[in-house]
């Protein structure tokens, strides 16, 4: 809430560039002393910085970069000669302007520890005109101090203060002029919005001034902004040089009060903090200059398409080559030596794409802790919500798209999963009821699961809620996994009859919906009153997958490996057929649903006999089905291509792709074909 | 599998300056241009505006499974997935061949592309305002939702197709029920 957490990022970006410039440009000062172009560009990099600084309200990197620009003027004017002894000067001076802007652009910490350095280097820098005080100006004892006071000021205003035409910041700006100023905003006075009137002034300040003028001079300055309900005090904080720590760290500490939403009396701060003064404070450490560089995501995106172009071609690469050894075999080799070369240059160029475009899954695990907080103060539950694996990284689209489902499962968790504090002591479970959120890695794709210790779903109740709805046929007696499948239905739980089954499903479909539409997959597993877990099966990346390509008939297809469980040719004696359940095969005890996807796609001409062609087995929710296949072609990254846009919406394909020969080939929606 | 744009594309006559009927002050400030193409026995005409590029018919289209008939698949046009609508089929003509002639027109609406196949593509025309004809009910065989108009073209009936129409998403979720 304070003016230095403010600055615009562009401008932390100028920052950094000109700073590294300033630095470039010194060292060139030191090779060549004269060169009037090398500070002509430091003035004007200094000069720069110094604006921008003072337009973003950074006004001790502004005070700083002008004294330092002022340097830079006499070297200019040619009043003062460029030595290495100045150049390593202004370098430091450079470092610590670095160090002005670090605290900002790093972790957050409060500007105002480092102020007492930056007195001393101002100090310094001050003292550089004349060339014979140069000497003493390393150490900082030495030059002289004038004795400057610290005061501090609170100015409430009139609330009709801008009505008047009065304008705070004139004020600002000449208490400036005065001393180096830190100013603080209390918002603690605005209305709620109802009440708002944007022609009221509802903010006040504290200011504290360190200044050589007399108290008395600031009251002249205050007495022109004095209105009828005004109250503006001014308070001289006596602190001799030594304990203007004291002061800072009071400062600081109000801040981070202020920020935490209270206002504090700065002075009973002061005295507060005294007692807790831990020795001297230490240099402030230099960070290095980011390595970082901001690029919208827009340019990825095209970098990404590019990519996967190039992905495309390679593949075109690979099928030529089987032309090209049928024609000359040792051409042929040749080529395909290249051709695997630049094959592992693609994947690598592929997966770094990839990285760029990753960010940590934990970016949207953070809002959740206060989601679960304020969720908990208004229901009177108690809820523990634990992160794990808040580093793994996904997809910035993917991230983006999974966070509202994520919420959604959340405060199912919270709303219907979790029970209430008196409920779960009288059933002997901890009152506090844990929710766990977390994240990992698996082979190509990422997990994440949303897990709560509450009274799980009970398959009854959906079952019984399933008949009622008519969703469930009377005779047809589900397995527990289908039932719990139910939840996802759509429309399931918005009947009223439903609400007395533990509720969960409000929306699942949607959530269901949402995960395949990213080509990923929703699994529940429940223990009735021990707790239920929806575990998210989500690929890296939107634009390339990994996937099976298969062939039914003449056609091939793709299948998004991260769906894959298995394959095999089965026996004969593994095909069972049930009545009501249709065909089965049996792979080690599990009788998993036979599926041929000939009959799904309409194909003609396919192999009908599961043991003539092949079995995949595929991960859908919690169930596995086996699909029956011709053939597997092969196995290879796809480069997805929407095809929503154009015109047609084709049920049981997610998307096409592209093959080295150029044909189209359709990417399977293993969802829609099994539903 | 690269598309070169069609061979006939060249011989256009854009401009016919034969024709001393032809209203050169049209071409830009009245009117509207119209690419006509035969399909059967008639004459359709298309708004130019519409008309992104005309390539020849490809060597593979990739079916789309469980799709109507006239949805002849998806083709591979320089990276973009498209998919193609085989008109005759789409306005159930009974004989007709694909033979050199045959091109598939990539129409454009909004941002959705889709190429379509008819039996040859004719001319660029301009046609005035007051050419235009309201087009009777059952002037043609096609459905008159998707007749914009009709316009005489030296003696010749030429039927403006209404593309955003015979394209319009309740339709073709119509056609999908059908199937």
């Amino acid at each position: 809430m304070n003016f230095e957490a403010l600055p615009a990022d562009e401008f932390l970006e100028e920052a950094q560039e000109l700073l590294q410039e300033i630095e470039e440009s010194l060292l060139l000062l030191e090779e060549d002393p004269v060169d009037q172009n090398v500070i002509q560009r430091l003035f004007r990099s200094a000069h720069t910085l110094k604006g921008g600084a003072a337009m973003v309200g950074l006004s001790d990197l502004a005070n700083y970069a002008h004294e330092f620009e002022a340097i830079l003027s006499q070297l200019r004017s040619g009043t003062l000669t460029s030595t290495p002894e100045i150049v390593s000067v202004l370098l430091k001076g450079k470092d610590n302007l670095s160090a002005l802007l670090n605290p900002i652009v790093g972790n957050s910490t409060s500007s105002s520890t480092h102020s007492t350095n930056e007195n001393q280097s101002t100090d310094q820098l001050t003292d550089i005109p004349s060339q014979q005080e140069f000497q003493k100006s390393d150490s900082k004892q030495d030059s002289p101090r004038i004795q400057k006071d610290v005061y501090l000021l609170h100015l409430h205003f009139d609330q009709n203060f801008l009505e008047q035409g009065q304008e705070p910041l004139l004020l600002f700006r000449q208490l400036e002029e005065f001393g180096e100023t830190t100013v603080i905003v209390h918002t603690s006075l605005i209305p709620p919005w109802t009440e708002f009137d944007p022609q009221k002034l509802y903010l006040w300040w504290s200011i504290k001034l360190v200044t050589e003028k007399e108290a008395e001079e600031i009251d002249e300055l205050l007495e022109f902004y004095r209105g009828k309900e005004s109250e503006l005090l001014i308070e001289k904080v006596e602190t001799p040089a030594e304990e203007e720590k004291e002061v800072q760290e009071a400062h600081q500490n109000m801040l981070q009060q202020i920020s935490a939403g209270e206002s504090v009396d700065p002075l009973t701060f002061a005295e507060s903090t005294k007692t807790e003064d831990e020795g001297p404070q230490e240099a402030v450490e230099i960070p290095k200059v980011s390595q970082t560089i901001r690029v919208p995501v827009s340019r990825l995106d095209r970098l990404q398409n590019l990519v996967s172009e190039t992905v495309i071609r390679q593949a075109r690469l690979l099928s030529l080559n089987e032309a090209i050894q049928a024609t000359d075999d040792q051409l042929g080799e040749q080529f395909l030596q290249f051709v695997e070369d630049n094959e592992q240059a693609v994947r690598e160029l592929q997966d770094q794409i990839q990285q760029v475009r990753m960010v940590p899954v934990g970016t949207i695990f953070s809002p959740m802790k206060r989601v679960v907080r304020e969720f908990a103060t208004r229901h009177q539950k108690q809820i523990k919500l634990e992160i794990y694996g808040a580093e793994t990284e996904l997809d910035k689209t993917i991230t983006e798209q999974i966070q509202g489902p994520l919420m959604h499962l959340l405060r199912n968790a919270m709303d219907h999963g979790l029970e209430a504090p008196e409920q779960r002591r009288e059933i002997g479970k901890n009152p506090i009821g844990t929710i766990t959120l977390q994240a990992s890695h698996q082979a190509g794709f990422v997990v994440v699961e949303v897990k709560d210790d509450g009274r799980g779903l009970d398959p009854d109740k959906i079952l019984a809620a399933g008949r009622r709805l008519g969703i469930v046929a009377e005779d047809h007696h589900p397995s527990e996994q289908e039932v719990l499948q139910l939840i996802f239905q759509p429309g399931f739980t918005t009947t009223r009859e439903v609400t007395d089954v533990s509720g969960r499903g409000v929306g699942m479909d949607a959530v269901k919906k949402d995960i395949e539409a990213l080509l990923g997959n929703i699994e529940i597993s429940s223990q009735l009153g021990h707790g239920t877990t929806m575990k998210l099966k989500l690929p890296l990346s939107l634009a390339i997958i990994e996937g099976m390509l298969v062939r039914v008939g003449i056609e091939t297809f793709v299948l998004p490996l991260l769906l894959v469980t298995e394959t095999l040719r089965p026996l004969p004696k593994q095909l069972k057929r049930f009545k009501n359940r249709g065909e089965l095969i049996d792979i080690r005890g599990q009788y998993l649903p036979l599926v041929r996807l000939h009959q799904h796609l309409n194909i003609e001409n396919a192999i009908e006999q599961p043991e003539e062609g092949l079995i995949i087995v595929v991960q859908q929710g919690s169930q596995n089905y086996c699909l029956l296949v011709d053939n597997i072609e092969d196995q290879l990254p796809v480069v997805i291509k929407s095809l929503e846009e154009h015109f047609v919406h084709i049920p049981g394909i997610a998307g096409a792709t592209i093959l080295g020969d150029g044909s189209v080939c359709f990417i399977l929606d293993v969802a829609a074909i099994l539903n | 599998m690269d598309f070169q744009p069609h061979h006939m594309l060249g011989n256009f006559n854009l401009l016919d300056d034969e024709d001393e009927n032809f209203d050169y002050q049209l071409l830009h400030h009245n009117g509207e241009q119209w690419l006509t193409f035969r399909l059967g026995k008639e004459t359709y005409g298309l708004d130019i505006l519409q008309v992104r590029e005309l390539i020849s018919y490809p060597d593979s289209i990739t079916r789309v499974p469980r799709m109507p008939s006239f949805l002849l698949g998806m083709i591979n046009l320089r990276g973009m997935v498209l998919p193609i609508m085989d008109l005759r089929k789409r306005f159930e003509m009974s004989d007709f061949e694909t033979g050199p002639f045959t091109v598939i027109i990539i129409v454009q609406i909004k941002s959705k592309v889709i190429g379509v196949v008819v039996d040859s593509v004719v001319d660029v025309v301009n046609l005035q305002n007051d050419n235009l004809l309201e087009a009777p009910d059952e002037s043609t065989d096609l459905d008159a939702k998707f007749v914009k108009g009709l316009a005489n073209l030296r003696g010749e009936m030429v039927i403006l197709l209404d593309l955003e129409q015979l394209l319009a998403p309740e339709e073709l979720e119509q056609l999908n029920m059908l199937r």
